[in-house]
C-alpha cells in the first residue's frame, strides 16, 4: 500500500486530494470470473462519481478516479490468482448491497496498467 | 429526388464521423456498456433513429449540430445511471415503445425513468457478460477485505444461484471458516445469476 506522508504527497497532478482507502470506510469483496467479469461489492455508498477504474498489475493496486481527478486507493491488494483475472476485465461493475440486497449497480471502465 | 441525400443516411454517416467531429462526445459513448450494440441499432434501427431525430429537435439544417448535443444529454442520462446502454437495449428488445417515446419527447427525465424501471427479465450474473453458457455454473473468485464476513455471502439465496465460489487462491471457501451464510452459499455451491442491473 502506497503511504502518502505529507501535505504535498495528499495532492495528484490536478491538484485534489486523495481520498482516504474505500476499504477504511466499508467493506469491500473483489469478485471476477475466469473470463475476467468484473465485480466490486460494497456495503456503503460511494460519495463521489466514479470516472473509471485503474489497476497497476506489477503492483496489484486498485485506484478509483472520480470525475474530478479524485484519487482513491482500493485498500487491498488482490492475490496473484485474482489479478492475472483481472488483467482479463474491461469494465467492472460496483455493486452497493446493504440488507442483503443490490441497491445500485454501476458500471465503469478499468484502465489496466502492465 | 434529385438527387438530394438521404436524411438519415447522412445523419449515419455524422454518427460514424463522431471521433472526428466530436472526440469528447465519442470517447464519452465508446466508454460506456453495450456502445457497439448500440451504435449497431443506430446504423440499423429506422424507428430508432426517428425518434432521435424528432428528439434532437432540429431540422434537416441542423441535424448535424442538434443531434450531437442530443447525444451530449443522453450520455448524461446514461453515465448517471450505471454507466451502460443495457436497460435502454434490453427495453429496446422488449418494449421498444418505451424507448422510441422517451427519446422523442427530447426529456432526460423520461430517459432516466428507463433506467429505474428495467426490463422485468433480469440476465443472471452469470450471463451478464454473455461469457458463461447458460446453465454452466459460472465460477467465481471472491477476496474479501473482512475475509471472515464476506459482503458475497450475505446475498439472497435469490442472488445466489448457478455460480460456485471459491476463494482469491481459486480453492472452494474453507466452509468451516466461514460464518454460517457462507456455510449455506458454498453447499449449494451457487451464487445467483440473478444479480441484475
Amino acid at each position: 500500500m502506497i503511504q502518502h506522508n505529507n501535505a504535498q504527497d495528499n495532492l495528484n497532478v490536478t491538484g485534489m486530494p486523495f481520498i482516504e482507502e474505500l476499504t477504511s470506510n466499508m467493506r469491500v469483496d473483489i469478485a471476477v470470473s475466469k473470463e475476467g467479469d468484473l465485480w466490486l461489492l460494497h456495503d456503503k455508498p460511494i460519495e463521489h462519481y466514479l470516472a473509471w477504474l485503474e489497476y497497476d498489475h506489477t503492483d496489484r493496486r486498485m485506484t478509483l478516479i472520480s470525475d474530478i481527478g479524485q484519487i482513491q486507493d482500493l485498500g487491498m491488494q488482490p492475490s496473484t490468482f485474482i489479478s492475472d483475472l483481472i488483467l482479463k476485465s474491461v469494465n467492472a461493475r460496483l455493486l452497493l448491497v446493504q440488507n442483503k440486497e443490490i441497491l445500485n449497480v454501476s458500471n465503469i471502465p478499468i484502465v489496466i496498467l502492465q | 429526388m434529385f438527387g438530394l441525400p438521404d436524411v438519415n443516411e447522412e445523419i449515419r454517416k455524422g454518427i460514424t464521423d463522431l471521433p472526428k467531429s466530436n472526440p469528447d462526445i465519442s470517447a464519452r459513448f465508446n466508454g460506456i456498456e453495450g456502445s457497439q450494440k448500440m451504435l449497431q441499432e443506430l446504423m440499423t434501427n429506422d424507428d430508432l433513429l426517428e425518434s432521435i431525430k424528432e428528439g434532437s429537435g432540429g431540422n434537416i439544417t441542423n441535424y448535424g449540430e442538434k443531434i450531437p448535443q442530443y447525444f451530449d444529454k443522453i450520455l448524461d442520462v446514461t453515465q448517471q445511471n450505471g454507466n451502460s446502454f443495457k436497460p435502454i437495449l434490453d427495453t429496446l428488445e422488449k418494449n421498444p415503445q418505451n424507448v422510441l417515446e422517451a427519446l422523442e419527447s427530447g426529456d432526460p427525465n423520461n430517459i432516466k425513468k428507463i433506467y429505474s424501471e428495467p426490463s422485468n427479465d433480469s440476465e443472471p450474473l452469470s450471463q451478464m457478460d454473455n461469457n458463461s453458457p447458460t446453465n454452466n455454473p459460472t465460477e467465481l473468485f471472491v477476496q474479501s477485505s473482512d475475509p471472515n464476513n464476506p459482503i458475497i455471502a450475505n446475498l439472497n439465496d435469490n442472488e445466489l444461484d448457478n455460480v460456485i465460489l471459491r476463494n482469491e487462491v481459486g480453492e472452494e471457501m474453507n466452509v468451516n471458516q466461514m460464518p454460517q451464510e457462507v456455510l449455506r452459499v458454498d453447499i449449494n455451491q451457487t451464487l445467483s445469476p440473478s444479480m441484475s442491473v
